[in-house]
């Protein structure tokens, strides 16, 4: 087990590594300086630009340093947004987005068990019907469209019938914003409609596998309840991979969050990602782009982990693996 | 003990043959699959429709070719009789920029499952058949690639190449060739212990005699089946990277960027958002009910 997190360990840290270089080099080979505008702006100007930016120094100078100030935390300051330190719109604006990424990933993975695990025990039955049209549709229906259709839907067309029958001003679905528990119900479902089907599907699958597996049949003949049987052996045997779906699921949602912000105007940090590639904001892209990757590639190690506690067969595994 | 009688024994006709002969023709595995394709009823509709999309991307662009030009006295109007899908806010026909939409998305979206297809095949392939240190070091390449999120490496990509077909295509295929050169490296690392082909190797075959005879067609299904499930995704990413404003650019067409144009009328002017993101969401669902029905088709363990 110890063997395994730390190979887990380092693999993370080269990952990261690989990203920072990686970010740093594409990011000089991008066209155009952030503050190449309509005008021209006079050399003097552009070299003390450059010199306030560290842009005059050579390339492998700047990878140095630019190593060294990540190492500490530090992403440079934005371009664009005058005097802001990218650490600091992180700061600001990540919570919001943490708040909708963690509302979508548990709505989507309690949904997509149940579904799962309800069309597993009542196979080629109505109800498995409905759940897999459920999950082909929720697979098939992209964040963005979802969400357009879910604002022009609920939002618009049948909150004013609300409003029109009780005769309120109340907004049973708004549709921009992040403010009132009633704002966050629309994104989160947006967002954690593909999750609900990708975690439905695979519970499915891993059900129907586990049902047929001989200490099943053992359990029932021991005699134990059909409430036993499933909870404790079949549910619990068949949740093992769901577990190592979490860190792409994860990475789904947060990318979910760039259009979803947009649509439904939530200021969180996928937003600012987005509009920050529009305006060639070097820093805010690169620190951007670090911050995403690492916070991903720690999750991907915690699955890992979690994965590995979970599951006896790493547990227990001594030395090996 | 009883004598037998002579007369007793009867003789057999001379004809054997007779008895030995196989009613029904025998099926090749293909053949048998197609069969089960088709008594799949969903998977049928869904390929159905999937043929008619792909006509109306490669007939549609043709005989509506006017995809670019404005009418500026003709903008943003509803679905009529000249304009059956209305028209945008440079008075653009919608009806033949979605066909080219369509021609664009689905030629994206082949190409790149394709590419990825021959890069997985390969890698996935030698990877799996050497196997020893070469195999660790590129599926430790691959596990660093993978952990990274694909889109992230597409932002950075497009943010710095120019923006174009060719340029989404060269960043989706580098982004998805992993998941199958994972499952083919698995596949022959699977078929390659078993007894067929120690088999072969005793009868002298060679190694590109197993790699093309054995181990290809013995994979053939399941990368087939994984080939099909990796389409949706290509033409989801594409959509979503033109929506975000990374993808195709407008006068061009695609799925993603006339949706992405539709949304910016939103609420007004509905049909510029709905009739692209239809045509997205069915194609999606068409190919993964396919998919599935393909695998449950291909998969032998499915047979009863």
């Amino acid at each position: 087990m110890v063997r395994y997190i730390i190979k887990r360990f380092l693999i993370s840290i080269l990952t990261v590594w690989v990203v920072i270089t990686a970010t740093f080099f594409l990011m000089n080979l991008m066209p155009g300086k952030p503050y190449t505008g309509e005008k021209a702006i006079p050399k003097a100007i552009q070299e003390n630009l450059n010199a306030k930016y560290g842009l005059d120094q050579p390339l492998i100078t700047r990878y140095f340093i630019y190593l060294k100030n990540v190492s500490r935390g530090d992403l440079g300051m934005s371009m664009t947004y005058k005097n802001r330190e990218v650490s600091e719109i992180i700061r600001d604006n990540f919570p919001v987005s943490a708040d909708l990424g963690i509302r979508s990933l548990i709505f989507g993975v309690i949904a997509g068990l149940f579904l799962g695990v309800i069309s597993a025990l009542k196979h080629n039955r109505g109800w498995d019907s409905f759940s897999m049209l459920v999950a082909i549709i929720g697979v098939s229906l992209p964040s963005f469209i979802i969400g357009t259709m879910l604002q022009f839907g609920l939002g618009l067309k049948f909150s004013a019938f609300i409003k029109d029958l009780f005769n309120t001003d109340f907004q049973l679905f708004p549709i921009a914003l992040w403010e009132s528990p009633w704002h966050k119900i629309l994104p989160s479902f947006a967002l954690g409609l593909a999750s609900l089907a990708l975690v439905a599907r695979l519970m499915r699958t891993s059900m129907l596998d586990v049902l047929n597996q001989d200490y099943i049949r053992t359990a029932k003949s021991k005699g134990l309840s059909y409430r036993t049987v499933v909870m404790r052996h079949t549910i619990r045997n068949a949740i093992l991979p769901v577990v190592t779906i979490l860190g792409p699921l994860s990475a789904a949602v947060l990318t979910g969050t760039f259009v979803v912000e947009n649509i439904f105007a939530i200021p969180g940090l996928g937003k600012h990602f987005v509009q920050s590639v529009g305006m060639y904001d070097y820093t805010m892209i690169m620190g951007l782009t670090l911050f995403y990757a690492s916070f991903l590639i720690a999750v991907n190690f915690l699955v890992d982990i979690l994965y590995g506690i979970i599951d006896p067969r790493i547990r227990l595994a001594k030395g090996k693996i | 003990m009883e004598a037998i009688a002579k007369e007793r024994f009867e003789p057999i006709p001379k004809n054997i043959q007779a008895g030995q002969i196989i009613g029904r023709k025998p099926l090749s595995y293909w053949q048998d699959a197609w069969r089960r394709l088709r008594m799949n009823r969903v998977a049928m509709a869904s390929m159905w429709v999937l043929l008619f999309i792909f006509l109306v991307a490669i007939i549609g662009p043709v005989l509506f070719p006017q995809y670019r030009e404005n009418h500026l006295n003709e903008t943003l109007m509803a679905p009529n009789a000249k304009y059956w899908f209305g028209t945008d806010d440079l008075g653009r026909d919608n009806f033949a920029r979605v066909l080219r939409g369509s021609r664009i998305s689905l030629f994206i979206g082949l190409t790149v499952a394709f590419i990825s297809l021959i890069i997985g095949v390969l890698y996935g392939g030698i990877s799996g058949y050497i196997g020893g240190w070469l195999d660790s070091l590129m599926m430790r390449i691959i596990d660093i690639l993978i952990t990274i999120p694909d889109m992230i490496i597409l932002i950075l990509l497009l943010v710095v190449l120019k923006p174009g077909v060719g340029t989404l295509i060269l960043a989706l295929s580098l982004t998805s060739w992993t998941s199958m050169a994972r499952l083919v490296r698995g596949q022959v690392l699977q078929l390659k212990e078993q007894e067929f082909i120690l088999a072969a190797r005793v009868l002298g075959a060679g190694t590109w005699r197993i790699i093309l005879r054995h181990l290809i067609p013995n994979a053939l299904s399941v990368i087939i089946v994984r080939f099909t499930m990796s389409i949706p995704g290509i033409i989801f990413s594409e959509a979503f990277l033109s929506y975000i404003g990374l993808g195709i650019r407008i006068p061009e067409a695609s799925w993603g960027n006339l949706a992405s144009q539709g949304a910016q009328q939103f609420p007004s002017n509905l049909w510029l958002f709905f009739i692209p993101a239809a045509f997205i969401c069915v194609t999606m669902l068409a190919f993964n009910l396919f998919g599935d029905g393909l695998r449950d088709a291909l998969d032998p363990k499915m047979r009863k």
